[in-house]
C-alpha cells in the first residue's frame, strides 16, 4: 500500500512532534515537579510537629526568589548571582571557574569525583534530606551522595580543631525556636555556590528555624573566612516539609540515580 | 445537658483526642523496646566461610561462581562489579565492614549510619514488604522493614542489587536474595549481635545463617570515609 506524500508528512511530523514532546516531558518534568509547591499533599501524611524544637522529618529544597541557583535558571532574565565581598584572589578563583564553566569545559569540582558537597553547599542541592533528632545529636541524612551530617548537641568545638574532612565538624544548640549549627574543619577543596572558594579555616554558622507553621524550614547561613572574605557574609534558603517522600539510595559512582535527570536539568 | 456540652463544641477535636488516646494505648511505648542506639564496631570476623565452599548450601552454578570469585581474589583481580573501587559493599557485606556505625532509634524508623563509604540504612518499623518484590527499585543495601520480637529487632531486607558479593571471600548471591536479621543485646548491653539469615533460592539450596558481634564504642566518633580520597584519619584524633 502506498501512502499519499502529504499524509505521510503529517504522520511523520506527528510522530516527530510526539517524540519531541515525550522527551521534553521526560527531561523537564522532574525539574518542574520539584518546585510544584501547590500540589496538595495526601491527607494521611504526617503534619509538622507543633514543637518548635522538633524539626524531624523529610525536607526538600524550595526555590525562592533569594535563591541564586533558581533565579539564574528560572528567572525572567538570567542575572549573575550576587557575589559577597571578597578578596582579589578569591575573585580570580571564582572568575576562573565561572569562565571554564561558561566555555563548556568546567573545572572538576570535588563533587565530580563523588565527594560530599560540604557545608553549606550540600543544602543547595535539589534532593530530599531527613532530619533525625536523638539525645545529644541531630543527624541530617541527605539523599545526595549519602552525605550524613552529624551535629553534636552535647559538646563544644574541639580545640585544636579536628583534621579537615568533607563535611567538617558540626556542633549545635537551641536558641529558642532556632537550631544553631557551627561547622569548622572542612576540606579546603570544598566550594560554596557559586564557585566560591573556601579554606579549612572557613567557619560556617547555620540558623535553622521552622516557619509558616512548620511547613517550611529556614536556613540562614553565615560564612566567615578572613582569607578570602573581608567581612562575614550571609545567605538564606528554605526547605519544604516533604512527608510524601523518603530518602532513597544514591550512588554517585554509578550515576544511575533517576533524579540525576532532574539535577542535570536544574544545573 | 452536661454530657452534650462535652461533645458538642468540637466533635472533630474530641474524636481526634479519642483516636489519639486509643492509638497511644495500642502502640507500645518506645521505652519498652530494647535500646540499640549508640556507636558499634565489629568485634572480630570479617568473613563468613573462608575458602571452604562445602560449608555453604551452594547450588552447582553458585559453586562455580564462588570458585571464580576466589580465583579472582587470589589473582589480585577485583571480584564482581560491585567490588570495583568506590562501589558500595552492599548488604550483607556492609555489616561485616571493619568500620564503626551508629544506630539512631526512633519509634517509626531505625537508622544505621555507617562510617564505611558513608552508607546509611533506613529501616521502617511496622511496615511490610510489598507483595510483589519486583516493585522494589534495587538498592545496594536493599529495602528494609523492621519489627520488635520481644527483645529482638527483626529486620527484613529485599530488593538488593545482585552485583555484589556477600563477604570478602566472594560468596555470590542473586537479585532474589532476602535477608532476615535478628539484632539482640548481650553482655549487659555491651555487645550487639546480628544473626543474619540468607535466603536466595537461585544461589543456595536452603537458607543459612551467620552471626556478627559488635562492641559498644561510646568514645568513637563517626568520620568521613569517602572513596577514593582514602580512609578516615582516625589516629590523628587519638582514637
Amino acid at each position: 500500500m502506498r501512502i499519499q506524500p502529504a499524509r505521510s508528512f503529517v504522520v511523520t511530523a506527528s510522530i516527530a512532534l510526539a517524540a519531541i514532546l515525550g522527551v521534553w516531558v521526560a527531561l523537564a518534568m522532574p525539574a518542574f515537579a520539584q518546585f510544584d509547591q501547590t500540589k496538595p499533599a495526601p491527607k494521611d501524611l504526617p503534619a509538622p510537629s507543633p514543637d518548635p524544637q522538633n524539626i524531624e522529618g523529610v525536607w526538600f529544597k524550595a526555590a525562592t526568589i533569594d535563591d541564586p541557583v533558581a533565579r539564574a535558571k528560572y528567572g525572567d532574565s538570567i542575572q549573575p548571582p550576587p557575589l559577597p565581598p571578597m578578596s582579589q584572589e578569591a575573585l580570580a578563583l571564582h572568575d576562573q571557574r565561572l569562565a571554564a564553566r561558561m566555555s563548556g569545559h568546567p573545572l572538576l569540582d570535588p563533587q565530580v569525583k563523588c565527594a560530599p558537597a560540604g557545608v553549606p553547599q550540600m543544602m543547595f542541592l535539589p534532593y530530599p534530606f531527613q532530619i533525625i533528632q536523638t539525645p545529644g545529636q541531630v543527624t541530617i541524612i541527605h539523599e545526595h551522595d549519602r552525605s550524613n551530617r552529624i551535629i553534636h548537641m552535647d559538646q563544644a568545638q574541639p580545640d585544636p580543631a579536628p583534621p579537615p574532612s568533607w563535611l567538617g565538624h558540626s556542633v549545635g544548640h537551641w536558641e529558642g525556636d532556632t537550631l544553631v549549627v557551627d561547622t569548622i574543619a572542612q576540606r579546603p577543596e570544598n566550594l560554596m555556590y557559586p564557585h566560591l572558594p573556601m579554606t579549612e579555616k572557613t567557619h560556617v554558622v547555620e540558623r535553622f528555624r521552622k516557619i509558616d507553621g512548620g511547613k517550611k524550614l529556614e536556613d540562614v547561613y553565615t560564612i566567615d573566612d578572613p582569607k578570602y572574605y573581608p567581612t562575614p557574609w550571609s545567605g538564606r534558603m528554605e526547605f519544604l516539609w516533604w512527608p510524601r517522600d523518603r530518602v532513597l539510595e544514591y550512588v554517585c559512582e554509578e550515576n544511575d540515580h533517576p533524579e540525576d535527570a532532574a539535577a542535570a536539568a536544574y544545573h | 445537658m452536661r454530657a452534650r456540652w462535652l461533645i458538642a463544641p468540637s466533635t472533630g477535636r474530641v474524636r481526634f483526642a479519642a483516636a489519639f488516646a486509643v492509638l497511644a494505648l495500642l502502640a507500645p511505648p518506645d521505652a519498652q523496646a530494647t535500646d540499640l542506639s549508640g556507636i558499634w564496631w565489629i568485634k572480630d570476623r570479617c568473613e563468613i566461610a573462608p575458602v571452604d565452599h562445602k560449608r555453604l548450601p551452594l547450588l552447582p552454578d553458585a559453586v562455580e561462581a564462588y570458585k571464580r570469585n576466589q580465583a579472582d581474589i587470589a589473582a589480585g583481580k577485583i571480584v564482581p562489579e560491585g567490588n570495583r573501587p568506590c562501589i558500595p559493599d552492599g548488604m550483607p557485606r556492609l555489616m561485616l565492614a571493619r568500620y564503626p556505625f551508629q544506630i539512631l532509634q526512633r519509634p517509626t524508623q531505625i537508622t544505621i549510619v555507617h562510617e564505611r563509604d558513608h552508607m546509611v540504612r533506613l529501616i521502617y518499623m511496622n511496615e511490610s514488604q510489598p507483595d510483589d518484590l519486583e516493585e522494589l527499585d534495587p538498592f545496594y543495601d536493599g529495602h528494609s522493614v523492621g519489627k520488635w520480637d520481644g527483645d529482638a529487632l527483626v529486620v527484613d531486607t529485599a530488593g538488593i542489587k545482585p552485583n555484589t558479593v556477600i563477604d570478602k571471600t566472594g560468596i555470590p548471591h542473586s537479585d532474589e536474595m532476602r535477608l532476615t536479621e535478628r539484632f539482640t543485646l548481650r553482655d549487659g548491653g555491651k555487645t550487639l549481635r546480628d544473626r543474619i539469615t540468607v535466603a536466595d533460592a537461585k544461589t543456595f539450596s536452603k537458607p543459612w545463617s551467620f552471626t556478627v558481634d559488635y562492641a559498644k564504642s561510646p568514645n568513637v566518633e563517626l568520620m568521613d570515609d569517602v572513596c577514593p580520597f582514602g580512609p578516615p584519619q582516625r589516629d590523628l584524633l587519638g582514637k
